[in-house]
């Protein structure tokens, strides 16, 4: 792992990147020399992928410039992406951009080394290139039909054919096991001693300390740390990644809360039980099945989940049906799956209760501001009024108004489930969302958080799941929380991966 | 499924009710036909199709009849090819059948005026430009195909009859007897149609463009990523397209003995089911060659057969709008059968 | 829910472009309109004459009936492309009924083929989820045969009508100086706006067409929403039927060739958004007045033939770039053309930002 003075790989200067009126990326200074393997973590929507993305070049830089090994990324470069991959910058995206209705050999050449040659040809290509990342996969095999695992390396096999000078890696790691994770240091070692420059993207704070010579903090699109990893332990690195939030509510007095069993659920064969006016967590790695079971819970599922709710047994098959239940859900991709972009923030917030809002089916005006202005109130909801579209609200307050639905109605609501609730919010609007949380919860609601976010659960549950193992392991609240969690979050990981 | 899988999570994937291990164990011989069938359902529909035809009448299986199919396919199939390459490129172009007639109407004023090869080029050109608006108008300034295509088919049926005045161009006597010199009994519309077929199914099959086009269908933010120019595509494939409108009007032309506005008319739904049935998904990223072969075949074994049965053209009507809505249909069953596994 | 709100907001993407296209639309055609109209009547004087206005009226109430609901459908993210057929089918029903049971019954039954066809739209689109483009594309071929193939291509219902209705339907016999078909319009208009604008279906369907997905999420019956939607629109297609059967005494199975593009191009003119989610009434009437103003003048001027039935082609193209180009995406972002058929939500086909 040498630090070279010559030209450096990657030289970023006053990067930013602006999308409407919110800076994803914010005066970012970058150097990343030959043959170092950097370590890139922050928050969810503190600006990661923004700077993975204006390098290779799917994202076009506001303000700034970008050089690869010396020469300048012009800007009407930016925003093409063939541009870049011959420049030698390679990616490995969290989600593998891989055609999955073509072959694994297929997309291994695309657009790459031996494209035009015959399809045997094609074949022993891509056999060697998966060779080269120790894996044994059938080239000829469709990429449907891989799971995430093996997508990967098939990702992986093709960004490192041909001359590599930049390896990008956002999360990979999320779905692996210890051995394939071990397995793929290894290779980033190797690459890196071959003098390619690494960035690697992980909120796996120990992968990070493990392979990585340097550590780079974002938050909030700036960069807060940027030091080479010696003699810095996981905890300096998560404080820097998310500094304490003062917290809103005292360490929970669970008997002044906790009340009969609200909900009572059998998954994978194991019963677990919800008591009224408690917040649980269930806490586990990105995409793992605390979301399922979270959307099953909302009627979301493969199939039918039956629950016990109140004493009372029940199938929910739809969302509809579970709201009808009581049960109400906050999507963990707020963009795509709870906001409407072209209503304003005052249908937004009003939209699953326009039965209730209207009479006679003609909606009633002064019951919809009403609403609102409660949850304004409720959420401290900044931003310009509730004629305005939802879109010119930030992040955080648009946020507001998807809890605001639910937490508005509570005489309606028994169950509340929260997926990764605090994504892409600021800090502010954290603490403000915490504050209304343990209110509706004094009022009698229950709520469940789901997340991967270990700060995210440790900062509003009364006590957690982990979710890593079958049955999952209960973690209690005490001293050392977000500690507690991450280590029987590893401990499942390594029980899985052994 | 993989081997890379921990033993843990292969415990908890046969948990599961989606087994796919479990599934196939001991199929029954009614169970294995119909999983056929259903599987090959344009294959059996076409058998079910021409028996149906012979037994109305005879003559449907002579030798002559299947030269005159041929003969009606032919333009169906010239268009199809490009058209499917289209769709799985996930755009569309629904102004198939006004290019032809445009094509049609400018092209035969030059031929009568400039000659045969001046001619040609313009039928050609009509075509291309054609295409190339509707490629420039969805590629470039992003409008929705449909639509767009929806309304430049207008523009071109207003400029057709604008061109023509509504009246009937003759095509000189040069263009008819090449089209009517046969070799190995197969005319030059039946090698046109072959070429078409061939050179479209190779380069979506056999050569990088092909991976392209069905890259860009699939995910076009993916394939954006992978490198690949998803836009020029698009736009070239509609121009593609338009080309191959003037080819096909080049036929119909030779094969009517007419050039009017509306030689193309009907051709337009009939490319469209023809290549739905023949497995391309709207959607994009879906379909291979020998499916819409079959597709064509359909399409001109119906019309061949309905016309011999000497059913009103309102009949036709009725039918074309029912299969499309069947293709549709099954199209869509098709996509919920390739989610699901 | 926009009754009281300032122009500056709601119902438009990008806060800006919101602002842009609402004033471009309902102010911007009206001062096209506006200009238009003294440009013609310069020309052509005869223009002004209370016959042709009166003309205007009658004519935009006919296509009125149906532009409104379509105008509804489309805001749910669904299109009809049946409408003429329909419309032509429903008058020929009409008709034939009319003969055995006599003319309200005629009516009825005319109205309930609308009804029913435009329920089984709702249903392979609401319900099977099939894509509306297609199916309805299908539909506009197969009811045209059927109604062919019943009247064998020949022009029917003559004598039908009684007398007096088709003074009304031809403007003989004015209500308070005004035609019948004023009030028609004003009175479709008003019951669309408000459900629209005013109801609570209304928004549901801003919902469904906006973000189809997130709609599911907060319960909302996205499948018995576009049913409905479809319903209304084959119901006003009947109505657009009835309307041309009365004014001119007898139907042919063509009448209505076209009505579904026109009706379309007004739509997407007055603002309403093919993607679904966006737009507001009062774009539509005013694209209304527009489109019929421009056909009449148009014809007025004997432009020729072709010119005309180009203008149609020619506008939806136009009317389909101005809403791509205010819809588009302000920020930087990557915006996939949306295609044939819009793609689901999923990991290949987005990108999620961390």
């Amino acid at each position: 792992m040498t630090t070279s003075t010559e030209i450096p790989a990657i030289l970023i200067r006053n990067l930013s990147v602006l999308y409407g009126p919110t800076a994803a990326l914010d005066g970012v200074d970058l150097t990343i020399s030959k043959g170092q393997i950097v370590g890139l973590v922050g928050h969810n929507g503190a600006g990661k992928s923004t700077l993975i993305n204006a390098i290779t070049g799917a994202a076009r830089p506001s303000v700034g410039d970008i050089r690869i090994s010396g020469a300048l990324v012009h800007r009407s470069y930016s925003g093409n992406p063939l541009h870049m991959l011959r420049q030698g910058v390679r990616v490995i995206h969290q989600e593998p951009s891989l055609a999955n209705v073509l072959s694994i050999a297929d997309n291994i050449t695309l657009n790459a080394v031996g494209e035009d040659r015959p399809r045997s040809e094609r074949l022993s290509i891509a056999r060697e290139a998966l060779r080269n990342v120790g894996s044994r996969l059938d080239p000829s095999r469709l990429v449907a039909t891989l799971d995430f695992g093996d997508r990967q390396i098939v990702d992986l096999a093709r960004a490192l054919l041909g001359d590599v000078k930049v390896l990008l890696l956002d999360e990979p790691t999320a779905a692996l096991g210890k051995e394939e994770t071990d397995r793929l240091h290894a290779l980033l070692l190797r690459l890196a001693q071959q003098g390619k420059a690494i960035v690697y993207v992980s909120h796996r704070l120990r992968d990070i300390l493990d392979v990585c010579d340097r550590l780079v903090v974002l938050r909030e699109g700036r960069i807060v740390m940027d030091r080479l990893n010696e003699g810095i332990t996981a905890r300096d690195l998560s404080e820097a990644v998310s500094p304490h939030v003062v917290r809103s509510a005292d360490p929970v007095d669970m008997k002044k809360f906790r009340g009969d069993t609200l909900l009572k659920a059998r998954w994978r064969g194991h019963p677990y039980a919800i008591a009224r006016s408690e917040i649980v967590g269930l806490f586990g790695m990105a995409g793992g099945p605390q979301f399922e079971f979270a959307k099953a819970l909302y009627g979301l599922g493969a199939s039918k989940i039956t629950v016990e709710l109140d004493g009372r047994t029940l199938g929910i098959g739809s969302p509809a049906e579970a709201m009808k239940n009581g049960i109400c859900y906050v999507s963990a991709d707020r963009e795509r799956e709870s906001l409407f972009h072209s209503m304003s923030a005052l249908s937004n917030l009003c939209v699953p209760w326009l039965g209730r809002l209207s009479q006679r089916g003609f909606l009633s005006r002064t019951a919809m501001e009403h609403e609102y202005l409660r949850a304004r109130e409720m959420l401290n909801i900044i931003g310009p009024g509730m004629g305005a579209a939802i879109t010119k609200f930030s992040g955080g307050n648009r946020q507001k108004h998807v809890l605001g639905r639910w937490l508005t109605s509570i005489d309606r609501t028994r169950l509340l489930v929260l997926c990764q609730p605090n994504q892409g919010v600021d800090i502010g609007a954290r603490a403000d969302i915490a504050r209304a949380i343990q209110d509706a919860r004094a009022a009698g609601l229950t709520i469940l958080v789901v997340s991967s976010e270990v700060d995210e659960i440790a900062h509003l549950v009364d006590r957690a799941y982990v979710c890593e193992q079958t049955p999952w392991v209960e973690v209690m609240r005490g001293p050392d929380f977000e500690q507690a969690l991450m280590q029987t979050l590893i401990a499942g990981v390594e029980r899985r991966a052994a | 499924m993989t081997r890379s899988v921990t033993p843990e999570r292969a415990e908890q994937d046969s948990a599961d009710e989606n087994d796919p291990a479990m599934r196939d164990l001991s199929p029954s011989v009614t169970a294995r036909v119909t999983g056929w069938i259903g599987g090959h359902m344009l294959l059996v529909g076409l058998v079910v199709l021409i028996v149906f035809f012979s037994l109305e009448n005879p003559l449907f299986l002579s030798l002559a009849n299947a030269r005159s199919t041929l003969r009606q396919l032919a333009p169906i199939a010239i268009y199809s090819a490009p058209v499917a390459l289209l769709l799985i490129t996930r755009s569309i172009d629904l102004s198939l059948g006004a290019v032809v007639g445009l094509s049609a109407v400018v092209g035969i004023e030059v031929m009568n005026s400039a000659g045969l090869f001046a001619g040609l080029m313009g039928f050609l050109g009509v075509g291309l430009a054609a295409g190339a608006l509707n490629g420039w108008l969805v590629s470039y300034a992003r409008l929705n195909p449909i639509i767009a295509t929806l309304g430049t088919g207008i523009i071109f049926e207003g400029l057709s009859l604008s061109f023509s005045g509504g009246k009937a161009g003759v095509p000189p006597a040069l263009l008819l007897d090449i089209f009517r010199y046969e070799i190995l009994g197969l005319r030059l519309e039946a090698f046109l149609m072959l070429t078409s077929i061939l050179l479209c199914g190779w380069i979506l099959h056999r050569s990088r463009f092909g991976r392209y086009l069905y890259a860009a269908g699939e995910s076009e933010r993916v394939a954006f990523l992978m490198g690949v120019n998803v836009r020029r595509l698009r736009f070239l494939m509609h121009c593609i397209v338009g080309l191959a409108g003037g080819i096909v009007a080049i036929v119909s032309v030779a094969k009517l003995g007419l050039a009017v506005g509306s030689i193309g008319s009907s051709l337009t739904l009939a490319v469209i089911i023809a290549v739905l049935l023949g497995g391309i998904d709207l959607g994009g990223g879906v379909g291979r060659m020998p499916g819409v072969v079959l597709g064509v075949f359909f399409v001109g074994i119906l019309e061949v057969g309905l016309l011999i049965m000497g059913v009103t053209e309102f009949v036709q009507q009725v039918v074309v709008g029912t299969v499309l809505i069947i293709a549709i249909y099954t199209n869509s069953l098709r996509r919920k059968r390739t989610r699901s596994e | 829910m926009n009754g009281s709100i300032p122009d500056s907001a709601t119902h438009g993407v990008i806060a800006w472009r919101a602002r842009a296209l609402n004033f471009l639309v309902s102010n911007g055609l009206l001062v096209a309109l506006v200009a238009f109209v003294l440009a013609v009547t310069f020309v052509k004087p005869a223009m002004l004459r209370w016959s042709s206005l009166e003309g205007i009226i009658r004519y935009s109430a006919d296509i009125a009936v149906v532009v409104f609901p379509l105008a509804l459908l489309v805001i749910a993210g669904s299109i009809d492309l049946s409408i003429g057929s329909v419309a032509a089918l429903s008058a020929i029903v009409m008709a034939k009924a009319a003969v055995a049971f006599g003319f309200p019954s005629g009516i009825a039954l005319g109205l309930g083929v609308g009804v029913a066809i435009g329920a089984l739209n709702g249903a392979l689109v609401g319900y099977l989820k099939l894509n509306a483009v297609m199916v309805t594309l299908g539909g506009l071929v197969l009811w045209k045969g059927v109604a062919l193939l019943v009247t064998d291509a020949q022009t029917i219902g003559a004598g039908v009508v009684p007398e007096a209705l088709m003074d009304l339907g031809i403007g003989l016999q004015p209500v308070l100086y005004l035609p019948v078909h004023f009030y028609i319009l004003i009175a479709v208009y008003l019951s669309c706006w408000a459900l629209a604008h005013k109801h609570a279906l209304g928004e549901r369907l801003f919902a469904v067409g906006g973000d189809e997905r997130a709609a599911y999420l907060v319960g909302i019956n996205v499948g018995f929403v576009k049913f409905i939607a479809h319903v209304i629109t084959g119901l006003g297609a009947s109505l657009a039927g009835l309307m041309m059967f009365v004014r001119s005494g007898a139907v042919h199975a063509t009448d209505g060739n076209g009505l579904e593009f026109d009706a379309l191009t007004i739509v997407l003119l007055g603002g309403i958004s093919f993607q679904g989610g966006v737009g507001r009434m009062r774009g539509v009437i005013v694209a209304l007045f527009f489109m019929i103003f421009l056909r009449h003048s148009l014809v007025l001027m004997n432009t020729p033939l072709y010119f005309q039935h180009m203008a149609s082609g020619i506008l939806i193209v136009v009317a389909l770039y101005v809403d791509s180009v205010l819809t588009r995406s302000a920020d930087g972002r990557f915006t996939p053309n949306p295609g044939v058929i819009p793609s689901p939500p999923g990991p290949s086909s987005g990108f999620v930002a961390r």
